[in-house]
């Protein structure tokens, strides 16, 4: 029988979920002008909810995978993962504590989120001058929760606006990225460990290449891992992709639903139906034409 | 039509600078030329048409339109699973396909491994920052050590702050409890979309005079923004340290306060 989750789905579904009960409480904080202690109270009974929920999944799962023959691993594996441990804890290493510089061009993310926690509510004040909005703001922005989130995390855990937004945020996007490329690999090569850490690694060094210039993964991930864009290109359309390879496409939706919390999503559609419908098509029109050999020799965790 | 130029040239942009683009499009065509090997079909199909889409003028400009003209080029490619396809496309190139053009002997396998890698390498950069970052980082610490200093001398007092854009660039992130005259969205207009409305006429000058540019009309003088300040809530002026004698004088004489040095700059309490 074909598999539809792994482990790994659950940290994916979790970063969803959590980003769920984000936009309950900053829909109740900034359209019932409700004070920051109370969004966070309401995001954390709603995100513990989420997760306990998750834990009973990742509880079944877990036994479920415990039930599959393990397959001894080999040198070769082993060493694939090394060298992908390696490439993350390198980049979690640049993120996080040698100081790199950050990219704010055209974002003011730690400056809202300072704004949250001074005036102890959400856009009570302008971020940019601390002063009252003088003509409102734009409703579009006004719904995306990342800022309140990110204030949220600073409420409960004491750290500066500035640390949060820019070390902590970014290396748990980097971390949410491998995950759902886990998931991808999972998807891309079923039932073959060897490729899927293949797969792994070749993404973690893609990633380091491609910080030479804005808008690519690797640029986002390392430079503004913070930005909604960045959640939604890393974490949210490679996890959508690996849903539609498993035609969960009712899964998808969460995806979809999560970048319009979090991402400016043009007219209403964003970038993960769009993702979700050419997958959806890709598979519908191309169905059973090119049926898959079987492989001889496959080794792996899920077959 | 502007929708149109900035597709046309938006490829040209997005492959310059680094090859990783066209890394993307040499495991394209790889996976097309094995395409009998290639085992999740669907996945490469989307990926080619959604990259045909982005490079192509006519459809790059639909898809921007799509994104309201807000977002640049750059961000239509979000549609492109680029780096998946890529490492997709590495993984079965290294297995598959390499595996039976050596006729599996290692020591050829190693050598074109390397190639393959020394060519991804060259491709782009390993975390090094695409933009001057220098200036910023300097910037930053010494308005971090300026804010530092203002919060010990103002002790608890509500600060409202009028300061060159060195300053004001950075005061907000490290301390939300300043308030400003203006902010980034002064000289940052991309930032404008976050907010309606704009700054007044007698706030574009006191920038345009504190940052030495132009503006319509007479060029502001020391005299007139100490008069505008003096009808506001600004309570700590920093003044760069090269400022004329007499033109702090005004302020002084104006605001009814005294300067005192703090770093390179005039610091006016009232």
């Amino acid at each position: 029988m074909k598999r539809k989750y792994y482990l790994a789905d659950i940290a994916a579904t979790a970063v969803i979920l959590l980003i769920g009960a984000a936009e309950a409480a900053h829909l109740y904080g900034a359209f019932l002008n409700r004070p920051l202690e109370k969004c966070m109270a309401l995001f954390g009974v709603t995100g513990l909810a989420a997760l306990m929920l998750l834990a009973a999944a990742a509880v079944y799962l877990g036994r479920r995978e415990r039930n599959c023959p393990g397959i001894p691993w080999t040198g070769r594996e082993t060493a694939l993962l090394a060298v992908f441990l390696l490439l993350l804890l390198s980049q979690l290493y640049f993120i996080t504590v040698c100081g790199k510089p950050v990219y704010r061009g055209g974002d003011m993310t730690p400056e809202t989120v300072g704004s949250f926690l001074e005036s102890g509510g959400i856009y009570r004040v302008d971020p940019m001058t601390g002063d009252p909005y003088k003509a409102g703001m734009p409703d579009r922005i006004k719904i995306l929760c990342l800022p309140t989130l990110y204030a949220m995390l600073c409420g409960f855990t004491g750290v500066s606006p500035a640390t949060m937004v820019w070390r902590v945020i970014p290396a748990v996007t980097l971390i949410c990225c491998y995950m759902a490329y886990l998931c991808l690999a999972r998807s891309l090569f079923p039932g073959n460990r060897f490729r899927q850490l293949g797969f792994l690694a070749a993404a973690a060094l893609l990633i380091w290449v491609g910080s030479y210039r804005y808008g690519m993964d690797g640029f986002g991930l390392l430079f503004s891992g913070w930005r909604g864009v960045t959640w939604r290109n890393a974490v949210l359309i490679p996890y959508t992709v690996s849903l539609c390879l498993r035609k969960n496409y009712l899964h998808g939706l969460l995806c979809a639903a999560a970048e319009a919390c979090i991402v400016w999503t043009l007219y209403g559609l964003g970038m993960c139906l769009p993702v979700m419908a050419g997958m959806a098509l890709a598979a519908s029109l191309f169905q059973g034409r090119w049926p898959e050999k079987p492989k001889k020799g496959v080794r792996g965790w899920n077959s | 039509m502007e929708l149109l130029k900035a597709a046309w040239n938006g490829w040209y942009s997005f492959s310059a600078g680094g090859r990783l683009a066209a890394l993307f499009l040499i495991a394209l065509s790889v996976l097309w030329i094995y395409y009998n090997r290639v085992t999740q079909k669907p996945f490469l199909i989307y990926t080619t048409a959604a990259a045909i889409c982005c490079v192509f003028p006519l459809t790059a400009a639909g898809l921007m339109k799509y994104q309201t003209g807000f977002y640049g080029y750059e961000w239509i490619w979000s549609l492109v699973p680029m780096t998946a396809l890529t490492g997709y496309a590495a993984v079965m190139f290294c297995t598959e396909i390499l595996r039976e053009a050596t006729g599996g002997r290692r020591g050829k396998n190693a050598v074109a491994l390397a190639g393959l890698l020394v060519m991804t390498l060259l491709c782009g950069g390993m975390g090094a920052s695409p933009w001057d970052s220098t200036r910023e980082q300097e910037e930053r610490k010494t308005a971090e050590a300026l804010i530092l200093q203002l919060r010990e001398q103002m002790g608890d007092r509500e600060i409202m702050m009028w300061a060159p854009q060195e300053i004001l660039e950075y005061v907000r992130e490290y301390d939300a409890g300043i308030r400003l005259l203006y902010g980034r969205n002064m000289w940052e207009e991309y930032l404008n979309a976050y907010v309606y409305g704009g700054y007044s006429r007698e706030v574009q000058r006191l920038y345009a005079w504190m940052e030495g540019r132009s503006v319509p009309g007479a060029p502001p003088s020391g005299w007139e923004c100490a008069s505008i300040l003096r009808n506001t809530e600004v309570n700590c002026i920093l003044l760069p340290g090269d400022t004329e004698e007499e033109t702090v004088g005004y302020f002084e004489e104006i605001l009814g306060v005294s300067r005192r040095k703090l770093e390179n700059y005039y610091l006016l309490v009232r």
